[in-house]
């Protein structure tokens, strides 16, 4: 038996929610008028991943949320992103969990097609092809930590098909032609069923993600996955296709004439045309296009210029949304194993990464980020707008400005009496660079001396997820929440977790930890009804054993033009949600 | 053994006599080129930006702030912005709450360190080709000649940020520190210049009496080349240095601005100004932007002004027209 009933009382329930929140800006949202271009400057030249699959950062995520649509998604929250937890049904219009709670059988909307180079139906097995290729050798999903463990017959799945040679097209084809994966299944085109080993209390969270999006397989399996020519003509799911797209000058997204707004509850699609622009190259250059009005939102831009947000605050604009975003910044380490320099060697003792965490000044670094308005000091792994958070701090300093004679005496008790040097990596912009030398200085005073090495922005991520790239530390560590509110599985079940991510894999980082009272308690904390404390637990085990030092939780500031007639922010993005912004007309 | 004493005091004579002329033409010089008023003022400034360079240490000495010291709670509000110029920061903070005018004085010393030498090589690989080519002509001169073109049709920007990122191995450190990269890339987009010039002044010398003099008691190429030839030349060549200086500084601040050159936290005009651009922070305190820029301006304008000076009085051509 299952409890399609139940699942249907939920939906009910989430939608009466969902109904009151709207109804106070109803009278707005029937001011909103369709049409107009919708247009984003980005700071970098081209988008780092453009391809349900690859696509891991919240720029790539914002984009997508046009172009892709999942099973469920969070309709997006004018008051803030941890407003923004409500599932909602996107391409399945209901669901069956099993009564064990390992089998979710979804029901395919009917309305609902592919646009762009393929105009036909999305069917169920659209879906079934789309998670096939999370392991393809070619290139991976970016977050594969979460399905090895959801997805029943996932891992025997990708053990195989690890096995087929890269670079042939062909050769992959035949792959996912002839091999399935045990837990996921179309009966038939409307119903699609994916089963688990275990019970997650998040697993709907976990298809909410992007990667999760039906892909045509006549089109996609023409091309390398995220190559330029399968960024051109992967078909679309969500309301916008790709126009137009040329590499370091321009992505134009139109709306699918086959697009019915009223099968999706979570995307409004106001503008016509989204059109994003890729010839800024700085973040003044981006702001000043916001203010002249030639932009209307932004790109890859963390945070706004200081001098911007100050102008914005002190002329009370209505174009500055702030809000609280769960995003973190922190200093990880090179712990690939076959990596033994005397920086990395040193790293892998407590006191000396106690030492680090005594040494930053993390009152200076968030002054980096605006100060308070953009940052605050951050002293635990988890973030306060997730599941599981309690306030911690396993080495407190007065006003989190560090303890340098602290840090002296732990890198004295490591055995590094004279000090200690690191090769230390960061993203070569503005606002990393601002946190490099910052720390830099700071850590100068308790006697630890980084060797700046700016990495090219674009060439940031493979460089760090090269296992022969070599650095002691990365100044340049970020994350945002996959997903508001219960998605602590990301890090310590996932990033931390070396049964879901064994050493490098499933995050962007190249984090190599392994803590198994860590990963004995991640397992206690799928399956369970009530996770948090579970969680609140696991946090605090690793906060006080420094995977990485936490600096400081950013607040999301946003600048837009005057051109929008509303706001409404995507969790998923953790931005604007581009899907739902209407233009004044 | 008369003879060979009064030999020697012929030879002391002759060698007195021979300083004592080149004494007064130095002084004949020094002269000219003090009556010049574009070499005085030019001189005067670059004597302003070079005492500032070498005084630096002294300044940020004076003032308490080293050059890479970030001075968060007295030089940037609780929001990171910075002051303005004071008492204690003469020219304000950056976004970091570093002292800007400690870092322009610093700044100079990159911009010099790295354009003299880079200017002086070029000088001399430029001038050395130039005399060969140009003397030696035929085949010789033809093939130099192409490969000078070659050299000249390779854009600045694009190749110098291809040869600086190409300057990393795989574990993201430089093979070779950048300012010395960057000395070697101006070097290797200036010589063309100095060769160019060098060419055409001794495909005129070539032919003249003085050398055809020196070929009829029999001089061997090399020596025509440095006796005859460069010392003829060389006045023009160290005009063209002084002008192609400025040049060369701007260069080292557009790689730094790209962020290729001088690197973070050391600080050079460049990525001054690169950095109060990025951040915007120039709105809020323009000597953030202003103190690196007015330096560029004054040491370019400076160089300039004093290769014009030098120009006047040195260049034969200059003189005679």
């Amino acid at each position: 038996m299952t409890t399609h009933v139940a699942r249907k009382l939920l939906l009910g329930i989430a939608g009466g929610i969902l109904s009151i929140s709207v109804l106070g800006s109803s009278a707005q949202a029937e001011d909103l008028k369709h049409g107009g271009v919708l247009r984003i400057a980005s700071i970098q030249s081209d988008l780092d991943a453009f391809d349900p699959l690859t696509g891991y950062s919240i720029d790539s995520w914002e984009i997508l949320r046009a172009t892709t649509r999942q099973l469920v998604t969070y309709p997006g929250s004018p008051a803030g992103l941890k407003e923004d937890t409500t599932l909602v049904p996107d391409l399945a219009k209901s669901w069956d969990i099993s009564d064990d709670g390992k089998v979710y059988t979804f029901h395919l909307k009917d309305d609902v097609f592919f646009s762009g180079s393929l105009e036909r139906k999305i069917v169920a097995s659209d879906f079934v092809y789309g998670v096939k290729r999370f392991c393809d050798p070619n290139k991976q999903v970016a977050a594969i930590n979460y399905f090895n463990l959801v997805i029943s017959g996932f891992v025997d799945y990708c053990k195989e098909f690890a096995k087929v040679r890269t670079g042939d097209l062909a050769a992959t084809k035949a792959f996912t032609d002839t091999h399935e994966i045990a837990g996921v299944s179309a009966p038939d085109e409307h119903t699609l069923v994916i089963k688990s080993d275990t019970k997650n209390y998040d697993f709907l969270n976990i298809l909410s993600m992007n990667f999760v999006s039906p892909v045509a397989p006549e089109i996609a399996s023409k091309y390398f996955p995220d190559s330029l020519e399968s960024r051109k003509n992967l078909p679309s799911s969500g309301p916008y296709y790709v126009d137009t797209y040329e590499q370091g000058q321009k992505l134009v997204l139109k709306k699918a004439k086959n697009f019915k707004p009223e099968s999706d509850q979570a995307r409004k699609a106001y503008a016509d045309e989204i059109d994003i622009d890729f010839t800024a190259n700085s973040e003044d250059s981006v702001v000043q296009k916001i203010i002249a009005g030639e932009a209307d939102l932004s790109l890859y831009l963390d945070i706004p210029p200081i001098p911007t947000i100050q102008r914005f605050l002190s002329q009370k604009s209505p174009d500055i949304h702030v809000t609280n975003s769960g995003s973190a910044n922190f200093i990880t380490f090179n712990q690939r194993p076959e990596v033994k320099s005397d920086g990395t060697e040193a790293l892998r003792k407590l006191k000396v990464r106690q030492a680090l965490t005594y040494a930053v000044n993390r009152e200076h670094l968030a002054q980096t980020q605006a100060g308070s308005i953009g940052a605050v000091p951050l002293t635990q792994i988890i973030t306060s707008t997730i599941l599981g958070f309690e306030k911690f701090d396993p080495y407190p300093t007065e006003s989190y400005r560090g303890d340098p004679a602290k840090a002296k005496q732990l890198l004295a008790e490591a055995g590094y009496p004279n000090g200690i040097a690191f090769d230390a990596i960061y993203r070569g912009n503005a606002q990393f660079e601002a946190i490099a030398v910052t720390a830099k200085e700071d850590l100068e005073a308790a006697g630890i001396t980084l060797n700046l090495i700016p990495i090219p922005p674009t060439q940031w991520y493979a460089f760090i997820q090269d296992p022969k790239s070599r650095w002691d530390l990365s100044l340049g560590g970020t994350f945002s929440p996959d997903w508001q509110g219960p998605s602590t599985r990301m890090l310590l079940g996932g990033w931390l977790n070396s049964d879901a991510a064994p050493c490098g894999t499933g995050n962007v980082h190249a984090i190599c930890y392994s803590n198994p009272e860590l990963n004995k308690l991640a397992a206690q904390a799928y399956p369970s009804d009530d996770p948090g404390p579970i969680w609140t637990k696991a946090d605090k085990l690793v906060s006080a054993d420094l995977p990485w030092i936490p600096l400081f939780e950013k607040r999301k500031v946003v600048v837009t033009s005057d051109r929008l007639a509303n706001w409404v922010w995507s969790s998923l993005a953790v931005n604007a949600d581009i899907t739902n912004i209407a233009l004044k007309q | 053994m008369p003879e060979i004493r009064a030999l020697a005091s012929v030879q002391d004579h002759v060698l007195l006599g021979h300083g004592e002329v080149v004494n007064s033409y130095r002084s004949l010089l020094l002269r000219a080129l003090l009556r010049e008023r574009s070499f005085r003022i030019g001189a005067l400034i670059i004597g302003f930006v070079t005492a500032g360079a070498l005084l630096a240490p002294v300044v940020a000495w004076l003032l308490g702030h080293g050059v890479t010291e970030q001075f968060r709670d007295t030089a940037l509000t609780e929001m990171g912005l910075p002051t303005g110029p004071t008492f204690e920061f003469p020219l304000g903070a950056d976004g970091n709450g570093r002292d800007v005018l400690v870092r322009t004085l610093y700044g100079a010393r990159v911009s010099l360190a790295i354009a003299i030498p880079a200017t002086t090589l070029a000088m001399i690989i430029g001038t050395a080709i130039g005399l060969v080519s140009g003397f030696l002509a035929g085949r010789v001169d033809r093939v130099i000649s192409q490969a000078v073109d070659v050299a000249l049709s390779f854009p600045f920007i694009v190749t110098a940020l291809s040869l600086l990122s190409l300057n990393r191995g795989v574990d993201g450190k430089p093979f070779v520190a950048p300012s010395l990269v960057v000395v070697l890339i101006i070097t290797l987009f200036s010589w063309t210049y100095f060769a160019r010039l060098t060419r055409g002044l001794v495909f005129v010398l070539r032919r003249s009496p003085l050398v055809e003099a020196a070929q009829t008691i029999g001089a061997s190429k090399a020596r025509i080349i440095m006796r005859e030839i460069l010392p003829n030349i060389a006045p023009v060549i160290l005009v063209y240095w002084a002008v192609q200086l400025p040049t060369n500084i701007i260069a080292e601040a557009t790689l730094s601005f790209l962020g290729v050159g001088v690197q973070a936290p050391q600080p050079s005009w460049g990525n001054m100004i690169a950095e109060a651009q990025r951040s915007s922070l120039y709105q809020l305190q323009p000597w953030f932007l202003l103190g690196p820029g007015i330096a560029l301006f004054l040491t370019v304008a400076g160089f300039n002004t004093l290769s014009a000076g030098l120009r006047n009085v040195l260049d034969p051509h200059r003189r005679s027209g």
